[in-house]
């Protein structure tokens, strides 16, 4: 009975707790950069607002059922691959459904959500979405090349694609993954960049180019559900970051302090670097991982160690 | 502090709610890129680092769909205008129109063109006006200011006009278009009985 | 008489023979009753294990046999599978193929029944030679039949060779095969046959145009049933030969891996709906082949469950797509469009195989992609794992304009107004497909019950599954049932909250999208359906690739045909007098040969 109360209460707060923490990252995101401007900023709640304006506008432009179940797929697909991460290493608070998740799992759950949504833009009959949408398709080539290469590299090393058990190993052993496969966590940090759509991988969405790409035909409610989602589906991937390379959280404290440090380094690179068109992403997704995994497979074949 | 204020005078549940989601709106304010005439050069300054608009949480959006706030900024020609009645409709309410320099109120400098729009708010219904030739970006900013009050007090009610004044500024628009008018679809939801 | 199935193979190649004669009215009928009785058949015979043997010269030097073990019962099932689901979409057809369907069907089973190569041989030629008629017939692009035909004859070679050098020494039967030396030598003529017949590149140069013009329902039969023949060949390999001895599955594996790789890029360019899912039939068999290459238990298993998987996967496929042409009568992308409203019953379908082609989560088709990942992850091949993955993201692209060109955007050439659902034969065929795919995405590990004795036979180890929920292999494990609900609840959740937002929904009108102030008409190119994915060519490394063809080796080598012949034309001029000449030369090189020159 307790378990079944931990588990419904673990499901309900996760995506809750992710999208309040994320919602106040993505408000110093937006101050941070205000700085680099030399200007105040917003106010760090401001994302919070915005979402709130959207979700209380009167009136919400729908082309038809697909196009309305679109954003929820979208933000089903969030909420469930936030649900299979771990938000600690070693609580039964917001496990959520971890002890069922693995890796190859929840990078595929994290592409139903776009896919679903590309459905509802295809619907929408917007060109502009949907050269956006393929544009997505096409840069995802190159995002998954790169972590797929370093987090099949971290299972062979592991042994496991399980999640939690790639979390105790780092916690057993005392070191984290990227102390102790260093070469692995730089490979990820490119997809995990491009993940995270901050330059240079952030061509999909661009405002000017194809009038801000797959959200072009999304306003009021739609964008908003769009927006909470894009809060928690931020801070799952970090989560899982932070899950598989620096060894999990043991507390609030600890959490908030790597998720951050690691969004502080996505935004500090995304507000350095211009934009990549998308082939020159591709490319550049499959050169340097690539180049980077052969090393690493190598070592890892001869046994040298420092993969 | 105006907002504690005012917030003492309200009483009753509903109004407390309506309040509270006039203060959201108010605090973020999407503004169309969408640039006309000479005043569209007085719109970066406003979002970028000198004045900072971002800090009243205004900033861009791309499609009209996304915003909030439409800002005609300098004269419309008769072609523009077709553009700006269809995203103006294409956005989604509340919505509300900031008309920027005096081109926008009576014509202005180009008073006695041929193919200038004069009296703009014929068309399009207007919230708040900035007037000046061009007005700099403190006034854009004033203006701003002025609106979110506006929505505060509840008062913007620029897509309501338009909503209930259809026929009138359906009318105006016709005598500029003639027969080149836009399709039916773009604005049959206005209407009770779906359609002219 | 002793077990009715052994004998279905026969059963099915004469009723095909039976139906030339029957009139053409009550064909579809007859092959609906034919293939509704097989599985009653299958489910009332209690002993299904069985084997017959025919004493072919009366003397006990060649056997003919027929025998059923689980690989054959396997392989078999997913046949009749295509079968049924043919004949159901026959139905509603205008296309009257069933005879060589049920003789194609006859010979496929017959090579799978064997239990000996001459009879594999026989059945093998049967099911090439009559599903190459049907091709001729349609009248379309002879070209298309005649490498069909070329291509086939090569593989068909290609395994005669193989065969004769593995039987001769030995014996031709399956159970008294001894491996010798020249068996040894026969296995990359067999496996060459059988890639052929997969396609498997650089094999695969006759798929896409064959898929593509044979008729819309006969290619579901093409792509469920008949290129699985060459899997089936594959898993005979791992039954007769010594694991061991098939050290050049590795090479194998990479050649899959590559197939799907490349053949994704292909089907992303494709305009033609059909073409699209050849070349993506083509990718799907280089990731089972790139899985059974591996040669563990877990790689031929999970290879095998993604065969089961992606028959099912194609046949619904080709079926609703055989569907939609039937109606529109426009078989590209750039023809058609914007048919959600019309077509709701199809676009679910196509959705929900998409969703299985993809290997997206909730459906089976992540599941047999998990277990190939595991598969590859346990063998410690990392780089092949990763040109599995870039091919398997690279198909959301297609997958995506499969479903977006046909339902999604706005209408082409094909006036929605004017056209409906698709026909209730089709709706019925895809219906089984959609079970299974729904059924093993909750019970993923349930299919392994099948797959496990023929792990047994092949002689590896069985891949211990405990619970049909939940799919486990070395590496971890997947509960399809906890993602499938857990999906289905916080999209259940997150759509009454959000239908509980105040906002108003209004539909717009089509034409009414954010189109940076104008108004579009009828006639703005709207639809994205010939050009979606087709600018991947821009990034360099797949643009190289893409401007390759093994079409440009196959010409190379016909233009070198072409000059041989053109010597030996110089030769053989067609004159009978010329040919008179040789023939006296020859005769009398031969007599010197022979005698050794002494009268």
């Amino acid at each position: 009975m307790i378990d079944t109360v931990q588990l419904f209460l673990n499901v309900i707060l996760a995506p809750i707790v992710a999208f309040i923490i994320a919602g106040f990252y993505y408000g110093f995101y937006r101050r941070f950069t205000a700085r680099i401007h030399r200007r105040w900023g917003p106010p760090i709640y401001q994302n919070f607002v915005d979402n709130i304006k959207l979700y209380s506008k009167e009136e919400a432009v729908s082309h038809g059922l697909m196009f309305h179940l679109g954003p929820v797929i979208m933000a089903a697909g969030s909420v469930t691959s936030l649900l299979f991460i771990p938000f600690f290493n070693n609580s039964v608070w917001f496990s959520g459904l971890s002890s069922y998740g693995n890796l190859i799992l929840i990078t595929y759950l994290m592409v139903v959500g776009p896919l679903g949504n590309a459905l509802a833009i295809g619907v929408s009959g917007n060109p502009f979405g949907l050269m956006g949408v393929v544009r997505g398709l096409t840069r995802l080539i190159g995002l998954e090349i790169g972590m797929y290469i370093s987090i099949a590299l971290l299972m062979i090393v592991s042994g496991t694609t399980s999640l939690t058990e790639l979390i105790s190993i780092q916690v057993n052993s005392g070191t984290w993954n990227m102390v102790s496969h260093p070469l692995i966590f730089i490979i990820s940090l490119f997809s995990f960049v491009g993940f995270m759509g901050a330059s240079p991988f952030d061509v999909v969405g661009a405002p000017t180019e194809v009038y801000s790409g797959p959200v072009a035909e999304y306003g009021s409610k739609y964008l908003g559900i769009l927006m909470s989602q894009r809060l928690m589906f931020s801070f799952a991937k970090l989560l899982l970051w932070v899950n598989l390379f620096m060894g999990g959280a043991a507390n609030i404290v600890e959490l908030l302090l790597k998720t951050f440090s690691l969004f502080l380094f996505e935004i500090v690179i995304g507000s350095v670097y211009p934009r990549f068109k998308v082939e020159q992403a591709v490319d550049f997704l499959w050169k340097i991982p690539a180049i980077l995994g052969l090393l690493a497979g190598v070592l890892y074949y001869l046994n040298i160690g420092g993969v | 502090m105006s907002e504690v204020e005012e917030l003492k005078n309200i009483k009753g549940h509903q109004q407390i709610v309506e309040w509270a989601v006039n203060w959201f709106r108010k605090q973020s304010l999407w503004v169309l890129a969408y640039g006309t005439g000479c005043g569209a050069i007085e719109v970066p300054p406003t979002m970028t680092a000198r004045y900072d608009a971002e800090r009243l949480g205004i900033r861009g959006a791309a499609t009209p769909r996304q915003a909030d706030v439409l800002i005609i900024s300098g004269y419309l020609s008769y072609k523009t205008l077709k553009r700006v009645i269809r995203t103006y409709e294409q956005m989604q309410s509340p919505k509300y129109v900031i008309g920027l320099g005096s081109c926008v109120m009576n014509g202005g400098m180009y008073w006695d063109s041929y193919n200038t729009v004069k009296q703009l708010d014929k068309y399009i219904p207007f919230d708040i006006y900035v007037a000046g030739c061009m007005p700099r970006p403190e006034a854009l900013i004033d203006g701003f200011i002025a609106l979110q009050k506006q929505i505060l007090e509840g008062k913007a009610d620029g897509a309501k006009r338009y909503m209930e004044n259809i026929n009138w500024y359906k009318e105006n628009q016709k005598k500029v278009f003639g027969d080149n008018v836009t399709p039916n679809y773009t604005c049959d939801w206005y209407y009770s009985d779906g359609g002219m | 008489m002793s077990n009715i199935i052994l004998f279905l193979p026969i059963i099915l190649i004469l009723s095909g023979v039976l139906a030339i004669i029957i009139p053409k009215r009550i064909r579809k009928i007859y092959l609906l009753i034919i293939v509704v009785t097989i599985p009653l058949l299958l489910i009332k015979s209690n002993n299904i294990l069985d084997r017959v043997v025919y004493d072919w010269f009366g003397d006990g030097s060649y056997n003919l046999v027929l025998e059923i073990n689980y690989t054959k019962l396997l392989f078999f099932i997913l046949l009749l599978v295509s079968i049924i689901i043919y004949s159901f979409a026959n139905l509603s057809s205008n296309e009257t193929e069933e005879p060589m369907l049920l003789i194609s069907g006859g010979g496929m089973a017959l090579a799978i029944f064997a239990g000996d190569f001459i009879t594999f041989f026989i059945g093998w030629e049967i099911m090439s030679w009559s599903s190459y008629i049907p091709l001729i017939n349609r009248n379309k692009d002879v070209k298309a039949a005649r490498r069909y035909l070329v291509y086939g004859l090569f593989g068909a070679a290609m395994i005669l060779t193989g065969i004769l050098l593995a039987g001769l020494e030995s014996s031709f039967e399956f159970t008294e095969f001894v491996v010798s030396k020249s068996s040894y030598f026969a296995i990359p003529f067999l496996i060459t046959g059988f890639l052929l017949k997969s396609g498997i590149m650089p094999l695969h140069h006759w798929i896409p145009s064959v898929y593509n013009e044979a008729s819309d329902t006969l290619s579901s039969f093409f792509s469920g049933a008949l290129s699985k023949a060459g899997i089936y060949g594959f898993m005979l390999l791992f039954i007769l030969y010594p694991h061991n001895l098939l050290g050049i599955n590795t090479y194998i594996s990479w050649l899959g891996a590559f197939t799907a790789l490349f053949a994704t890029f292909r089907a992303i360019m494709q305009v033609e709906i059909k073409k699209l899912l050849a070349w993506s039939s083509i990718a799907q068999l280089g990731y089972i082949v790139a899985s059974l290459g591996l040669g563990t238990a877990e790689g031929v298993g999970a290879g095998l469950y993604h065969t089961v998987l992606h028959t099912t996967i194609k046949l619904l496929l080709f079926i609703v797509i055989a569907g939609v042409i039937n109606r529109t009568g426009k078989t590209r992308f750039d023809e058609l469009g914007g048919l959600i409203k019309q077509m709701p019953f199809s676009f679910i379908a196509v959705l929900i195989g998409i969703i299985a082609l993809a290997g997206m989560p909730p459906l089976g088709g992540f599941a047999s992609k998990w277990a190939i990942y595991s598969a590859l992850l346990s063998s410690g091949k990392v780089f092949e794992l990763i040109v599995i993955i870039a091919a398997s993201t690279a198909a959301f692209l297609y997958n995506f304009k499969l479903i977006y060109g046909i339902f999604l955007g706005h209408p082409t050439q094909c006036i929605p107004e004017n056209t409906k659902e698709i026909k209730w034969g089709y709706i019925l065929g895809s219906i089984i497909p959609l079970i299974i795919l729904i059924f093993t995405g909750l019970f993923p590990s349930y299919v392994y019950k099948f797959i496990n004795p023929v792990l047994n036979e092949s002689g590896f180890n069985q891949l211990l599954q405990n619970n049909y929920k939940i799919l486990s292999s070395s590496m971890g494990e997947y509960n399809g049932f906890v993602v499938m609900t857990t999906f289905g609840i916080t999209f259940a959740v997150i759509l009454l909250l959000f239908s509980l937002i105040k906002s108003k929904s209004r539909n717009a009108h089509r034409l009414d999208i954010a189109y940076a102030g104008e108004i579009p008409n009828e006639s703005y190119p709207l639809h994205f359906g010939y050009g979606l994915g087709r600018e991947i060519r821009r990034i360099p490394f797949i643009g190289f690739w893409l401007s390759k063809s093994t079409g440009k080796f196959y010409a190379y080598i016909h233009s070198l045909m072409v000059q041989i012949s053109s010597v030996v034309r110089v030769i053989f001029t067609g004159d009978i007098t010329t040919f008179l000449y040789i023939l006296i030369i020859g005769l009398a090189v031969f007599w010197v040969f022979v005698s050794g020159g002494s009268v």
